[in-house]
């Protein structure tokens, strides 16, 4: 059922769109006019909706619980860090189930689909046990290494390769003597560039927005990550709206930058991955 | 000669393959499936972090099933649980029909801001949320008494908690899973609907005997991978709860998962909740099987 219409036939349609975007919008923008405003204005009758004038306030209430730049810098090493070794991990096996011919080939993959339904999240308890064996507890590297690999990325990029890089080519390049890794890198690799890229964003954006695992893995202020630092101001005795608001959007703020600029290719990713999956 | 460097060239390949494999499956290995699969073993223990370590066999499973306080949080997670997917999914599916029309415009632009809650933080989420349901002096509470309606004691009463809960759920993922749905949309050839039209079937009629059945696959995706994430719900009720294991005063909207990390990292009892964390397993696995068994026995009624 296709259904089609005009802005003057159906502007109840394009109505209903409208609200939904200010709905999807509607939370950003008010963290941003609590976090400008008092303490006071989270419980006025009618509620604040313009923006105050109390923001720098606001942002030096933020960096006494804790360093604003230092959690940046964290959350952004973790994230690039799990962003780039996921798609490296995930594009060189996809690549090898995709184009190279080789016993067990298959019945790997089938195994790799099977991880697929195991709740990863489940096995908390021994991760923690595991980083407390080596000697990782409140470290960054916790944080990393159970995210550097991911079961839908593999199947992801393998369905990228397969649909995108010609198994001629990949013949070719053997012919000519390169090396499989030489092959994988030089021709497979730039083929799949675009999904790759909007694997990468979403492993970065899932690395950012992670909660439960930093939550029991850090302690120290020194290696809090962004969630876990709204979450310290949400949890403190004394609760400051601004605070935790302003907070959730200062958190929230590369996110969405990232976002800005790279729209189209993530409503594409989230499309693509649909098909496929 | 020329078999024999076909011959190399095979061997070489087949190394090849394996050392490619084996950064994903030695990571994965490591992280992933080991502690889930050690999650079994440590739930046959009294385990703590201090050091007991003392086999109990079934001693751990046989207190899940008698627990009153797994039962009231499974309870409350398949409550959030049909609050947030059920009417996400039809919403989503809706809003994709729209997207999906012939000559909507700004096309990139609404499908871009739908999608835009989708990259906020389950924490952001609830601390926002949590905020504008405030029992007293919220934003919602106003509009309420505005209308002329009692105010709701959101934080405090088991339904309207677990419906905010459910709210900040549908909140983020109904773009998602709009996009979903509208791929799917897209992947329908034109023709069916063209026949169909020649044969003067409603757009009713449509949706029911083209769209529906072609977006099977995708609505069966859909609802698995919305199982699995829903029943494992976590940052949303601690945060709503104010940042504790306790999911509300009542322990009204504590979730499975709540529970689990409750027992594993307050009462530092790791064996229990490892009990707890396989049941939810073995639970989750129930639901999808019977996405399964529905969605097979739908499209065998077909034929």
């Amino acid at each position: 059922m296709k259904i089609s219409f005009n802005w003057l036939k159906q502007p109840s349609l394009y109505g209903m769109l409208v609200a939904v975007a200010l709905l999807s919008i509607f939370p950003f923008y008010w963290m941003y006019v609590i976090g400008s405003s008092t303490n006071a204005a989270i419980a006025t009758v009618p509620p604040t909706v313009l923006p105050g004038d109390q923001w720098n306030n606001t942002f030096s209430h933020i960096m006494e619980m804790f360093n604003i730049w230092t959690v940046y810098r964290n959350s952004f090493f973790v994230s690039i860090v799990v962003a780039v070794v996921q798609v490296f991990t995930s594009t060189l096996a996809g690549f090898a189930f995709a184009k190279l011919r080789f016993r067990g080939n298959n019945a790997l993959f089938g195994l790799t689909m099977a991880f697929l339904m195991i709740p990863v999240q489940l096995g908390i308890i021994p991760l923690y046990l595991l980083m407390a064996n080596l000697s990782l507890v409140d470290t960054l590297a916790a944080l990393i290494l159970p995210y550097l690999a991911s079961v839908f990325g593999v199947f992801w990029m393998r369905q990228a390769m397969v649909s995108n890089v010609p198994q001629e080519l990949i013949d070719s390049g053997q012919m000519d003597g390169a090396s499989f890794f030489r092959v994988y890198w030089a021709i497979a690799l730039p083929m799949v560039r675009s999904t790759a890229f909007v694997l990468g964003l979403f492993a970065f954006l899932t690395a950012w927005n992670d909660f439960a695992w930093p939550l029991i893995i850090t302690q120290t202020p020194d290696n809090f990550t962004a969630q876990v630092a709204v979450s310290q101001l949400n949890a403190a005795n004394n609760p400051s709206y601004p605070a935790i608001l302003g907070g959730s959007l200062v958190m929230a703020m590369p996110l969405i930058v990232l976002f800005v600029v790279t729209a189209k290719q993530f409503v594409a990713g989230v499309m693509d991955g649909a098909v496929k999956g | 000669m020329a078999s024999k460097k076909v011959h190399i060239s095979r061997k070489n390949e087949t190394v090849a393959g394996y050392v490619f494999l084996s950064p994903f499956f030695l990571l994965f290995g490591a992280f992933g499936l080991l502690p889930i699969l050690f999650t079994v073993y440590v739930s046959f223990f009294n385990w703590d972090l201090l050091g007991t370590q003392e086999w109990v066999g079934f001693a751990n499973y046989q207190e899940l099933f008698a627990d009153t306080r797994f039962y009231a949080a499974l309870g409350n997670t398949l409550s959030i649980f049909l609050l947030s997917s059920v009417p996400q999914l039809i919403a989503a599916l809706l809003l994709a029909i729209v997207l999906n029309a012939k000559n909507l415009k700004l096309r990139t632009f609404w499908r871009a801001v739908i999608l835009f809650p989708f990259i906020t933080s389950t924490v952001a989420v609830a601390v926002v949320f949590g905020a504008m349901f405030a029992d007293h002096g919220g934003m919602m509470n106003w509009g309420l008494q505005l209308l002329g309606l009692q105010p709701i004691m959101w934080h405090a009463d088991t339904l309207p908690g677990q419906i905010v809960i459910a709210l900040m759920v549908n909140w983020r993922w109904t773009g998602y899973n709009t996009l979903i749905f509208l791929a799917a949309l897209q992947s329908i050839p034109a023709e069916l609907y063209e026949a169909a039209e020649v044969d003067g079937a409603s757009k009713l009629s449509q949706f029911f005997n083209i769209t529906i059945p072609q977006i099977r696959p995708t609505i069966f995706f859909t609802v698995v991978t919305s199982t699995i994430g829903g029943l494992q719900i976590f940052a949303e009720p601690f945060q709503f709860g104010g940042g504790n294991y306790s999911g509300g005063a009542s322990g009204q909207f504590r979730t499975v998962t709540l529970f689990l990390f409750d027992q594993a990292f307050s009462q530092l009892r790791l064996g229990y909740s490892s009990a707890i964390a396989i049941g939810l397993s073995l639970i989750i696995a129930v639901v999808v099987g019977i996405n399964f068994f529905i969605s097979n026995k739908l499209v065998k009624g077909d034929k």
